[in-house]
């Protein structure tokens, strides 16, 4: 068991990101990937940066740069059980921005690729 | 995540109520759709998903001949740690020398005992449960079936403390791709587990009662060449399992104790998704496997496979 140094910083200083989403959110809801797609940019890069940590502490061999179309199976070779042991990480950087948060072994276990894991976080996160 | 659907309040106009009655109902479906596992067998969650398979075989002479291996998972409820599946699962093999009739339905689960994450634990055991009815046809009896496993996980590289060498963590981790330059990939996965069986329903009094088992197994998959066959969408893998029973407690008439079981599978999976994959491939399996009423023999089997993952 290792254990960390330093916690990740998450600050909370995410007026602007939300005040973008705000206004997104006044727009038609768009679907299926284009969902994904803007809530991995409206997502703010401590929250952003959070995830690729998480799943950069996952992977059997972590590439140097982690980007948002990497696929987490062919790419960053996380198996079924790597990918779900993600939800607890995950759900803690959630529940800094949203107290009560809940992501779990399932919803983890049917990410694809790292777009679609900062989309889950930041959507459970409120964002 | 729990698949139960929120009906719409009392309160609401009718056409609110209805629409929201059929958007609940496709999430559901849509939920259900996404966590469905389908793969060989259920009897052993935490392994490697072997792909399922069916072959019908119907000659001009002699009767018809069956070899299904199917099993499905669908996801009841979901925490950051600790899930339950709802599981169906039917073997049968018709074709081999001892027939093979087995039903299960059921639940099965895990519990992982702590979070895992860069700046907590990098790794956890997993306790791993099931509990099932089997009908086996061939031994016309019925059974409850229970079991309790364990294995460890430990998550990728140590980013905390960089490790020498290639800074990947050695060989010895379970559950852990390893791979070996762009050549080869291999993951294991040990397994330790008791089985708890209750025949309480069989052709003659003698063939009732309690079998406790302990299970120990381990799996191994390769994978050639991984990152070339994924830019192809492509997969080429080769299992090989070792699983040795042992009966700690039998009050039924059955005289063997022992239940060792070898299985190799060579497949190729020429369509490879991110839900499931259609291939095909060769089995070769030597032993028994009395959770699946399997009884001891050996055969070699070309099939079509598939797998939802």
């Amino acid at each position: 068991m290792a254990k960390t140094r330093a916690k990740p910083v998450i600050r909370r200083s995410t007026k602007t990101a939300r005040k973008k989403v705000g206004k997104k959110s006044k727009k038609k809801p768009a679907s299926g990937f284009k969902v994904l797609a803007q809530l991995a940019v409206a997502a703010p890069s401590d929250l952003t940066a959070a995830v690729k940590q998480e799943i950069r502490a996952a992977c059997p061999a972590p590439p140097r740069e982690i980007t948002d179309d990497m696929d987490l199976s062919d790419d960053l070779r996380l198996t079924g059980d790597l990918k779900r042991g993600l939800a607890g990480a995950f759900q803690q950087i959630a529940r800094r921005f949203k107290p009560g948060a809940r992501i779990s072994l399932d919803d983890c276990g049917g990410l694809t690729d790292v777009a679609s894991a900062i989309a889950l976080v930041a959507k459970r996160a409120g964002f | 995540m729990l698949l139960v659907a929120s009906g719409a309040s009392a309160d609401e106009p009718e056409s609110t109520a209805t629409q929201a009655a059929a958007s609940t109902s496709s999430d559901v479906w849509a939920t259900f759709w996404k966590h469905l596992q389908i793969r060989q067998n259920t009897n052993v969650k935490k392994d490697i998903a072997k792909p399922a398979f069916v072959t019908l075989t119907i000659p001009d002479e002699g009767d018809r001949t069956y070899q299904i291996g199917f099993g499905a998972l669908a996801s009841v409820l979901s925490t950051s740690r600790v899930d339950l599946d709802a599981l169906v699962d039917y073997q049968r093999n018709s074709a081999a020398a001892s027939l093979q009739d087995v039903f299960k339905g059921g639940a099965t689960g895990e519990w992982r005992l702590w979070s895992t994450s860069a700046s907590g634990h990098h790794q956890t055991a997993i306790l791993t449960y099931r509990g099932n009815y089997k009908n086996d046809n061939v031994k016309d009896s019925e059974t409850w079936q229970g079991a309790i496993g364990y294995t460890h996980l430990f998550i990728g590289a140590a980013q905390q403390r960089p490790l020498p060498g290639d800074g990947l963590r050695p060989f010895i981790f379970p559950n852990l791709p390893r791979p070996f330059g762009s050549a080869l990939e291999v993951t294991y996965f040990p397994l330790l587990e008791f089985e708890f069986d209750r025949v309480f329903k069989a052709k003659t009094p003698e063939d009732e009662g309690q079998v406790t088992r302990a299970l120990g197994q381990l799996s191994v998959q390769l994978l050639p060449a991984p990152r070339r066959f994924n830019e192809l969408k492509q997969q080429l893998e080769f299992l090989l399992s070792y699983a040795y029973r042992h009966d700690l407690r039998d009050t039924t008439n059955e005289t063997d104790d022992r239940h060792p079981l070898f299985t190799f599978d060579a497949n190729y999976y020429p369509v490879k998704g991110d839900r499931g994959d259609f291939g095909f491939g060769i089995s070769y399996l030597n032993g028994e496997d009395p959770d699946e009423g399997f009884e001891r023999q050996a055969y070699w089997q070309f099939s079509l496979k598939m797998r939802l993952k």
